[in-house]
């Protein structure tokens, strides 16, 4: 400890090494820890701080990230790799020239990412998207805390939109080499047939690489809600309500709208409603505001597989509603202080 | 209904927090030296009344503002050997330094009757003011005395009873009755405390006394009055509440029964940092330097923090006395090192609202030190500080406007004037931000605009 504290203090006297400061800060604050005390009340702080909220983030995704390696060996891990390198070469990049420290948050971003991909994706496209994602989602608006948007969604959206038929036609089943055209919901888009439940709870499906094993997420998914850095309020907003109008929907009309619990198992839904609409920086922060948004999600993202050309619509359900969160913000905040006087 | 209490929305309960308060009391002695800062309860300065080298009792006035009346006593006898300004006090206010001649008799008030009943509320209420022990209103609706033990250390009330007597506390409360007439009487301790309570509440009963038992919540800040009215009268607040700490009723009684003036507390020693936590009776004024020294751990650094550790304020210098509000005093460890890898430790010890630290599912004694903990972020929204305001406002939105100095009607609107300054906001803050700071600082410029609550701007 001593002897590390020393060598980061003659390190950070190396001339050579001054435009590198934020990186050297960086590392040093993940060996040592802070040694900022406080001066004034409160004189105790919890000992919760950023780098073990984002680590509690990426061990609740585990479970889907071992999924992915298991279902789909190297590929997975070289995704992943690939999203971390290009991603964390964004992120250092504008720390060095900002002159700021280089951030937590991507290190999220970084493996949400390669996770909501499809496992035929190529290496360069994932380089391509997280540093999109990075880059447009969160460093031109200032950083983690002052992003719109959920970094990975922009990564995701651009290149399903710049790629398209890399992104929507080739799907490949775990432990297969096929690669077959549609997913669940694309199968029930196109010919009403509805997969099986427990091979959506199991992941023997295809889809996203990191989507599939929704036992895990689900597992992943609490784990984060009992340790309270995810809220609950969006995710039971966003399960609820999908599960509500697609069950009143099968009820009036079963040839559109599929049953709510092939809904809630299929498609990214559990992945996005657990690990992306949760995210605090780009939902709302107001409690009420948080059940609306997860309650619109659950509505626009019904709409989209049910009645537009795409098969599904977490992505594009949050996206629209990070848009709308400052003003849910808003919105609430007039509604709760609308007849205080003071 | 056996298990329902009091509590209020929001708050943190602190548990388990390493080096609590022993349920014993020592007698510190009378110190060689005291210090006392000629200034009133509520800040003005007092004229002194003695000059240096002058011979003085314990129990007589040293200083007095004639407009108030407000007076301070000597708390030792002996002689004063200075009488000027400190540098721990800002430089300004005078300290009177009384070197003790070892005698500890005191002088009494005049006018304290053991036979009390025949005196009016007035001259009870002028006793307790020249006692020093307090400003009692002419008139209260509600009295409420409260020992609820809801910060992460605070005095046993069962130790405060043993040390006067529970005869002392009954006659304490019919002497506030007695001034207070058609208060109704309530005791506020915590929870666990429900069998003293019961019993206080008894005996209280039995001396004719219609004493309410309130058994609260342990979360902070309870003890603060916006929480305790919350947790005893629920939505439909009555005005006219008077809040009394426990060792205040003591202090009535024996300036009205015995003239003894404020001149001793007893405080509680509590924190990581004291070898031995025992709660000492103690002269006001004396250095806390000096009484602490065979109390503290010898190999360890530790900033003495006075009753709070969550709003109380740091001692800067050893030869700061103990005030007459004293009522526990932390050794807080000092930690400037950090420590390796440490956001990725289990945490067996670590306190934290968020449960994400082996501590929330272990039964072990957590710690706690002077360290952030932390590296300073912007904000991410993660709710937990609107989850604990006891007050039911959004730090979260309120820090914005702040920092961006954004101070006008919209702070005021989202009702900033609501915060009573509890700090958990910045306890809990993931990303360090000294939230309760910041809305201090909010208040304070917006009172300066003259956009501050009614009472307040006028």
């Amino acid at each position: 400890m001593k002897l590390l504290r020393s060598l980061f203090a003659a390190l950070g006297k190396a001339r050579l090494l001054r435009p590198f400061k934020p990186v050297l800060h960086t590392i040093e604050g993940i060996l040592l820890g802070n040694r900022d005390t406080n001066l004034e009340a409160p004189f105790i702080r919890d000992h919760i701080e950023i780098k073990r909220y984002m680590s509690m983030v990426i061990l609740a995704l585990l479970p889907a990230v071992v999924a992915a390696i298991v279902f789909y060996g190297w590929k997975a891990v070289a995704m992943i790799a690939v999203s971390y390198v290009v991603g964390g070469i964004v992120e250092v990049l504008f720390a060095l020239i900002r002159k700021k420290e280089i951030e937590e948050g991507f290190l999220v971003t970084g493996l949400i990412f390669p996770l909501i991909l499809p496992p035929t994706a190529p290496l360069w496209m994932v380089g391509v998207g997280i540093a999109f994602g990075v880059f447009f989602g969160k460093e031109v608006f200032g950083g983690t805390g002052r992003n719109i948007f959920n970094p990975a969604l922009v990564g995701r959206i651009f290149i399903t939109i710049a790629f398209p038929e890399l992104m929507s036609a080739r799907w490949q089943k775990p432990f297969t080499d096929a690669v077959t055209a549609a997913t669940p919901l694309g199968l029930f888009k196109s010919t009403r047939t509805l997969t099986p439940l427990m091979d959506l709870l199991l992941g023997q499906v295809s889809g996203s690489m990191g989507e599939i094993f929704r036992l895990g997420i689900i597992v992943g998914g609490l784990f984060l809600i009992l340790t309270r850095v995810a809220n609950w309020r969006v995710p039971l907003a966003y399960l609820g309500s999908l599960a509500v109008f697609s069950w009143v929907g099968h009820l009036a009309a079963p040839q559109s709208f599929a049953p709510p619990l092939f809904h809630l198992l299929a498609g990214g839904l559990l992945f996005g409603a657990f690990f992306m609409a949760t995210d605090p920086v780009s939902s709302p922060a107001t409690k009420a505001g948080k059940y609306v948004f997860g309650v619109v999600c659950g509505i626009v993202t019904l709409l989209i597989r049910t009645f537009s050309g795409f098969s599904e619509g977490v992505m594009f359900s949050i996206l629209f509603m990070n848009a709308f969160s400052p003003l849910i913000d808003t919105l609430v905040l007039n509604a709760k202080y609308r007849t205080a006087k003071v | 209904m056996a298990n329902r209490y009091g509590s209020f929305a929001g708050g943190y309960r602190f548990r388990r927090f390493a080096g609590q308060p022993e349920a014993s009391l020592a007698e510190a002695g009378l110190p060689a030296r005291t210090a006392v800062p000629l200034r009133s309860r509520f800040g003005t300065d007092l004229a002194p009344l003695v000059k240096t080298g002058e011979k003085v009792k314990a129990g007589q006035v040293i200083a007095r503002d004639d407009k108030t009346g407000a007076s301070l006593a000597a708390p030792v006898g002996g002689t004063v050997e200075e009488l000027k300004p400190a540098a721990w006090l800002g430089g300004k206010t005078k300290v009177a330094a009384v070197a003790s001649d070892g005698s500890a008799e005191w002088v009494p008030l005049s006018g304290h009757a053991p036979d009390w009943k025949a005196l009016n509320g007035d001259t009870l209420r002028d006793l307790v003011r020249r006692a020093g022990a307090g400003e009692l209103p002419a008139e209260a609706s509600h009295l409420v005395v409260q020992a609820v033990e809801a910060d992460a250390y605070s005095p046993n009330p069962a130790v405060l009873l043993e040390a006067w007597g529970q005869e002392a506390f009954l006659e304490g409360l019919a002497i506030l009755a007695r001034a207070l007439p058609g208060a109704r009487l309530h005791l506020a301790l915590s929870q666990p405390r429900r069998a003293l309570l019961e019993r206080l509440a008894t005996a209280a009963r039995q001396a004719g006394l219609d004493l309410e038992p309130r058994a609260l919540s342990r979360k902070y800040p309870q003890a603060h009055p916006v929480a305790l009215s919350a947790a005893i009268f629920g939505k439909k607040q009555p005005g006219g509440v008077l809040v009394l700490d426990l060792q205040t009723v003591f202090h009535v009684r024996d300036a009205v029964v015995l003239g003894k003036p404020l001149i001793e507390r007893v405080v509680a020693l509590a924190g990581p940092g004291f070898r031995r936590r025992p709660h000492v009776r103690v002269r006001v004024g004396t250095p806390v330097g000096s009484l602490l020294e065979g109390y503290l751990r010898p190999n360890r650094q530790s900033r003495i923090v006075v009753n709070s550790l969550l709003g109380g304020r740091a001692v800067a210098d050893p030869a700061e006395p103990v005030g007459p509000d004293a009522s526990v005093l932390i050794a807080l460890p000092e930690n400037a090192e950090g420590g390796f890898l440490s956001f990725a430790t289990p945490g067996f010890t670590s306190d934290s609202f968020a449960l994400a630290f082996a501590a929330n599912i272990l039964p072990l004694a957590r710690r706690c030190d002077t360290n952030l903990h932390g590296e300073h972020r912007a904000c991410i929204s993660c709710g937990f500080c609107e989850s604990v305001c006891p007050v039911g406002i959004l730090p979260n939105i309120l820090h914005r406007y702040v920092q961006r100095n954004v101070i006008d009607e919209t702070l005021v609107r989202f009702q900033i004037f609501r915060c009573i300054d509890c700090n958990l906001c910045s306890y809990v803050c993931t990303s360090k931000i000294p939230l309760g700071r910041l809305l201090r600082e909010g208040k304070e410029k917006l009172r300066r605009e003259g956009l501050g609550p009614r009472e307040a701007s006028s």
